[in-house]
């Protein structure tokens, strides 16, 4: 459980990297699953999770209002479930990638919440009562819970849910979800090519 | 310099308190604030105004934020230094005009930050997210690939390669933080130092000829690692109809996703959908 506990720790703050803090890139797929998975033992493991969450996320770009499924949270998630349930790993792909697309609803909801907080502190920033310091700290610190919790009940209640499930599948959907695994960096390859493309876009 | 510091570091959370409504604004004026500060440290009056005036909506691209922050610092002194009271009548010809009213530098104030901010927000989308990010992961692939690490094959083979792969991510780490980390620097420097003649620093840089060579650098490192990628997936496998079968299902999928992409759908759904297909497909059969 303690290793439970630190492991989300380490995610929620990865996650937090991905628009809060810095956007170093600690919290790109790529990092983040390579990251967990030198800690939890295999290195590789966790960098091709990431590596093909990373392909298969390109084409979402965080610009304006654009909320798009959490990257770090979908490699991470899919280190861990490996890790912890021994689910396999095209499984564990997939479920990565469902919690990283629910994260990013939870997301936007914490960014609207924060515009009715917005309304009041405003004024008080511009009184001098209250310290922009002050509000994104506890913005910060909200948000960090908020992440390390939606990682811990994923990780305690979902993952056990579906290693119980994936036991009992019949081997032809073992062999097609492997199928899909299989093909996802392709199909990503494919966008990244075209992601550097030089014509001016005619729409 | 303390200042400089200060708010170069502090851009790093120019989006701790993204909101839909003003967006980067907290963030913005948290960057301010030294700045600021140290402006209006006379003139309790000037501050508040100056925190109304940064607390406005404001969305840019964070890496290139700071020429940003740097155009809005120089334009807050021209504001703390102008008069409050009405301009004078037009002087003679040969004597000193007279100082502008500080209601034109805050006018003038606003014009700056939407048109930075809209600049500097278009320039670092497709530099850094839509260039140097993909690219970084490429360069990473190709470091893998070209230390014939099997990262593309469903069957990781187990240990080995770690410090091949290491040092694919570091490379990558690097290959994006390196620039930005000096793209944030010098947006500050020469916000502070640039005019409306420069776009305060926005224009000193051919950002497009950047971008270009980015890319094609970009799409060549692709092809590599594609060629490099299926040399490596398919070397000494048994060709028979089986992997025949999967080999065109996948270039199916391949195409599909170059169609996906025409139409602005992400891959990501493709993959959704793949699985649901062949599950149904492999039940079915």
């Amino acid at each position: 459980m303690t290793a439970l506990l630190l492991f989300s720790a380490l995610l929620a703050l990865l996650e937090m990297d991905t628009t809060y803090i810095g956007q170093f890139l600690f919290s790109r797929p790529l990092v983040a699953g390579g990251i967990l998975g030198f800690l939890t033992g295999d290195f590789l493991l966790g960098l091709q999770l990431g590596l093909f969450t990373e392909l298969l996320y390109l084409d979402f770009m965080p610009i304006g209002g654009v909320v798009p499924p959490s990257g770090a949270i979908s490699a991470g998630m899919g280190v861990l479930a490996v890790y912890f349930f021994g689910i396999p790993v095209y499984f564990a792909f997939f479920a990565g990638i469902v919690c990283g697309v629910i994260f990013s609803f939870i997301e936007r909801h914490i960014r609207r919440r924060r515009v009715v907080i917005l309304q009041s502190a405003e004024k008080e920033i511009i009184a001098g009562r209250l310290c922009a310091a002050q509000l994104i700290a506890k913005s910060l610190v909200l948000q960090y819970l908020i992440i390390f919790a939606f990682v811990l009940v994923m990780l305690t209640a979902a993952c056990p849910v579906l290693a119980f499930i994936s036991l009992g599948l019949p081997e032809k959907v073992h062999i097609a979800f492997k199928f899909s695994y299989f093909i996802a960096p392709w199909m990503g390859l494919a966008a990244l090519f075209l992601s550097f493309s030089v014509k001016p876009k005619t729409d | 310099m303390k200042i400089f510091t200060s708010v170069f570091l502090r851009s790093y959370l120019l989006q701790g308190f993204w909101n839909y409504a003003q967006m980067q604004n907290v963030g913005a004026f948290f960057a301010l604030t030294p700045a600021l500060k140290e402006i209006y440290k006379q003139d309790e009056q000037g501050l508040r105004h100056a925190a109304a005036r940064s607390l406005e909506a404001f969305n840019t691209n964070p890496v290139l934020s700071t020429y940003v922050l740097g155009a809005l610092i120089g334009q807050e002194r021209k504001i703390a230094a102008a008069p409050l009271t009405p301009s004078q009548p037009a002087l003679p010809a040969g004597l000193p005009a007279a100082a502008p009213q500080r209601q034109d530098e805050e006018r003038e104030y606003r014009i700056i930050r939407a048109g930075t901010a809209n600049t500097a927000a278009s320039l670092g989308d497709r530099l850094f997210w839509a260039t140097l990010k993909p690219l970084s992961l490429v360069l990473c692939l190709a470091v893998l690939l070209g230390a014939q690490v099997q990262i593309l094959h469903e069957d990781l083979p187990s240990g080995g390669a770690g410090f091949a792969a290491a040092l694919a991510v570091f490379a990558s780490l690097l290959l994006y933080n390196v620039p930005a980390i000096a793209a944030r620097v010098k947006g500050l420097i020469d916000g502070l130092r640039g005019t409306e003649d420069d776009f305060y620093g926005l224009i000193k840089i051919n950002w497009n000829r950047i971008i270009y060579f980015l890319k094609t650098l970009g799409q060549i490192f692709t092809v590599f690692v594609i060629f490099c990628g299926l040399y490596l997936r398919f070397r000494g496998a048994d060709f028979n109809a089986e992997l025949a079968a999967r080999f065109a299902l996948c270039a199916a999928f391949v195409v599909l996703s170059i169609f996906m992409k025409k139409l602005n759908i992400p891959n990501m759904f493709l993959y959704l959908g793949a699985a649901a297909f062949f599950t149904a497909a492999s039940l079915l059969a």
